[in-house]
């Protein structure tokens, strides 16, 4: 992978409009699945498949991110030579005014493209929960005789504001179009190409010479030009960009077979920033069952159907049940949730009692 | 090289031989504890805690687990620029080598590594001590009675005060006395191992003793009592937190035990002077729909399928339905997936009780039959150890269990 070089784009806002709405849950540093944050995800994998230089696009969140990935030291991301780098967003896109596949970010970054020594460039987004060996994909796939290819997934959600990648019926790449209307969308794009690094830049070029701004519309014109290919990726990935697909997707980890395809594939492990608290202590009456823990945690009630984020204490004769309970919060003495996503730092007093739906489960913060 | 006010030495080097089957591959500091942590933690951490960056940590038998352990010493934050972490092995000069010979032994093959700091204190602590302690205290201490020696002390209950080396002080806490194991303890007031000693004196205290031939070049045993006899300023330091150390099964098994007691946890795990350890990228831990956890400690990377209750659950350790632990500590990714019973057992790193394995079956009944109350047990591949022995002889179940 020493032809490749990686840049994590920031596709948060162009899921929800509202960027400032708390329940917006594709941001790259939402947590997820007890002690990450979307953000792993991406960086993990390619640090996994031996991309040694890596870029991520800051966005709105450049404290948040920049504090939990840091100098990339937990990805094995520090070096000396390459290794980690932060490139900022266009400031249109910084205030929410980008379009989905949009050029701008990296048209900004265009003199950083330019000097890349390295012949593909990977891009992804960071709204997909997946363990993806991009080495793999890219020496099968991407060597002869290809100038992009593109990660998409047969799919089930019901989704929008995604792109729709459309085959013929060789299986050969035609097209690729935003969704706007919720709906299933069967060929879902992941957000993520391998690209030669002449052809992206010829596409920016391209782009700013007609102000055109989008992928989408560069790729329609040029696909007879250049070798385009859509590669269906079919293990488990879950898409995150809101509280119902936030809350399925931790759920989901408490199946061992998903969990199994996530965290335990050999040397392909998630990182994340190490917190350094003690191991997990359960109380005399606690009560756990089929549920995720991890540090720090406190557990002296009873536990069903969870994932329990980094140092939540949960105090005698309350009961969580299919809940997510954020980072450092606090559920007291006979609290009773259900269907409820806690918010980290959050306290429930005693006595509280909330029960919504799975469908659409509460979020308290 | 810049010049260092104060730098530490850690004694890690001993085999720990008390601990048995738990050193069989492993320098005691490197052993496992409390779940995500190995003993040398505790004092690494202090050592972030107090901002001392120059660490050197001697080692000498089995080193190569605790060496991949530390690494460049930057899950501690000793991987400065100025300073930082050293592994101290010992080594050959144009006069030839020899291995350690005792703790004072040890550092005085290493002045060189302290000469080139030009410490105006050094501090000697021992690898194998479970505690959170501020030492910049105790040297603020020693630099304030203007001692020559301040020794970290702990009061200890009288009936115990035998097993340690105690110290009898003035009002002011200078030392006037000092017992190694005494029958009769006239203190309870029990040496911790810690040492703040001024450079000159320690570097002069340490050639002399090279030199002598009588002497097993030991702290405890030949240079502190030296020191009170050439009437040097020995001072002693009072903690009052959670210490422990952990060089026999017993201690050892007492000591993760004691993490369940929300007392002892907190004075360990405190919020803002964390434990620190080179420990990640452990999945969160998963209890299954038939696990039962229960007043225990349970490392990430875990699973627990099985009933669990009063024990300490390490990173990556596997408990399967059916199995029903008590009172137990199985350490980093032991998997007991067999149906068994147990109590009051530590199960060694890696070892791996298969659902098919022909002995868990009547394991069970043995394990009940040839424990006491107040032993702990030690499985580790097919064979069973007893506290009583420290480890070292042991029965092999496999054997046993075919033939009767």
């Amino acid at each position: 992978m020493k032809k490749v070089v990686g840049i994590i784009l920031n596709n948060s806002k162009k899921n929800e409009l509202d960027i400032k709405n708390i329940e917006n849950k594709g941001d790259p540093h939402t947590a997820i699945a007890s002690k990450y944050r979307l953000i792993d995800f991406p960086l993990s994998n390619m640090a996994n498949s031996g991309i040694r230089n890596v870029a991520v696009m800051l966005g709105n969140y450049s404290q948040k991110l920049t504090e939990h990935i840091g100098s990339g030291k937990d990805y094995g991301l520090e070096r000396n030579i390459n290794g980690l780098l932060y490139l900022e967003e266009d400031y249109l896109t910084l205030q929410g005014l980008g379009t989905p596949n949009d050029l701008r970010d990296l048209l900004k970054n265009i003199d950083y493209l330019t000097n890349i020594k390295e012949e593909y460039i990977l891009v992804s987004g960071s709204n997909f929960v997946a363990n993806i060996d991009y080495k793999k994909i890219f020496n099968e796939e991407c060597l002869e005789d290809c100038d992009m290819l593109l990660l998409y997934k047969k799919n089930d959600q019901k989704l929008r504001f995604v792109n729709q990648v459309v085959l013929n019926a060789k299986g050969v790449f035609e097209d690729i179009y935003y969704v706007t209307e919720e709906t299933v969308v069967e060929n879902l794009f992941m957000d993520t190409f391998f690209i030669k690094k002449e052809v992206l830049i010829q596409m920016l070029r391209a782009a700013n010479r007609s102000g055109i701004l989008c992928m989408n519309a560069f790729l329609r014109k040029v696909k007879r030009e250049i070798t385009i290919k859509a590669y269906e990726y079919t293990e488990f990935a879950y898409y995150i960009d809101s509280p119902k697909s936030y809350y399925e997707a931790n759920m989901a980890f408490l199946d061992q077979k998903i969990w199994q395809q996530i965290f335990n594939v050999s040397r392909r492990l998630i990182y994340t920033k190490n917190s350094d608290l003690p191991p997990t202590a359960y109380g005399p009456r606690a009560v756990v069952e089929n549920s995720l823990l991890t540090s720090g945690d406190e557990i002296y009630g009873q536990v069903k159907n969870s994932v329990i984020f980094r140092n939540v204490k949960i105090l005698d004769n309350s009961t969580i049940e299919n809940c997510i309970i954020g980072d450092n919060s606090i559920i007291e003495e006979n609290v009773h949730l259900k269907n409820i996503i806690i918010e980290p730092n959050c306290r429930i007093s005693s006595n509280t009692t909330l029960i919504s739906s799975p469908e659409n489960p509460m979020v308290i913060n | 090289m810049w010049k260092k006010e104060c730098v530490a030495m850690i004694l890690a080097g001993g085999q720990g031989s008390r601990l048995g089957v738990l050193t069989k591959g492993n320098a005691k500091p490197g052993v496992p504890f409390g779940g995500k942590f190995r003993i040398i933690d505790f004092v690494l951490s202090n050592c972030k805690r107090s901002g001392i960056d120059t660490v050197g940590v001697l080692t000498q038998y089995k080193p190569l687990v605790l060496n991949k352990y530390l690494a460049n010493g930057s899950p501690w934050d000793l991987d400065g620029y100025h300073g930082g972490m050293y592994i101290l092995p010992p080594y050959m000069t144009e006069h030839g080598g020899s291995w350690y010979q005792g703790t004072a032994d040890a550092i005085y093959q290493n002045i060189d590594y302290l000469e080139q700091y030009q410490p105006e204190y050094v501090l000697i602590l021992s690898g194998k001590h479970i505690y959170n302690m501020d030492y910049s205290e105790m040297v603020e201490d020693h630099k304030k009675q203007g001692a020559d020696i301040t020794i970290a002390v702990i009061e200890v209950p009288w009936e115990e005060a035998s097993r340690f080396g105690v110290m009898k002080t003035d009002a002011a806490g200078k030392v006037t006395g000092f017992e190694e194991k005494p029958k009769d303890p006239s203190s309870n007031l029990a040496s911790m191992g810690i040492y703040v000693f001024t450079y000159q004196v320690l570097r002069s205290f340490l050639i002399d003793d090279s030199q002598d031939k009588v002497s097993d070049h030991d702290f405890g045993k030949n240079v502190i009592p030296k020191m009170l006899k050439a009437g040097k300023k020995l001072y002693a330091h009072t903690f009052d937190g959670y210490w422990k150390d952990v060089g026999t099964i017993e201690s050892y098994y007492e000591a993760n035990m004691d993490l369940l007691d929300r007392k002892h946890a907190s004075a360990l795990f405190l919020e803002e002077n964390k434990v620190y350890s080179n420990n990640k990228f452990l999945p969160p831990h998963y209890v299954g729909p038939s696990g039962k956890v229960q007043n225990s400690i349970v490392a990430d990377g875990s699973k627990i399928f099985g009933s669990v209750k009063n024990s300490i659950v390490f990173s990556g350790a596997t408990v399967g339905e059916g199995v029903h632990l008590e009172d137990c500590i199985l350490l980093p990714n032991a998997v007991i997936e067999s149906k068994v019973t147990l109590k009051k057992v530590i199960f060694t790193e890696d070892s791996v009780l298969n659902e098919e394995d022909p002995i868990a079956e009547r394991l069970t009944d043995y394990v009940r039959k040839h424990s006491s109350e107040n032993e702990v047990s030690i499985i580790d591949e097919n064979r069973f150890f007893s506290s009583k022995t420290d480890g070292k002889g042991f029965v092999n179940l496999k054997e046993l269990l075919d033939i009767g």
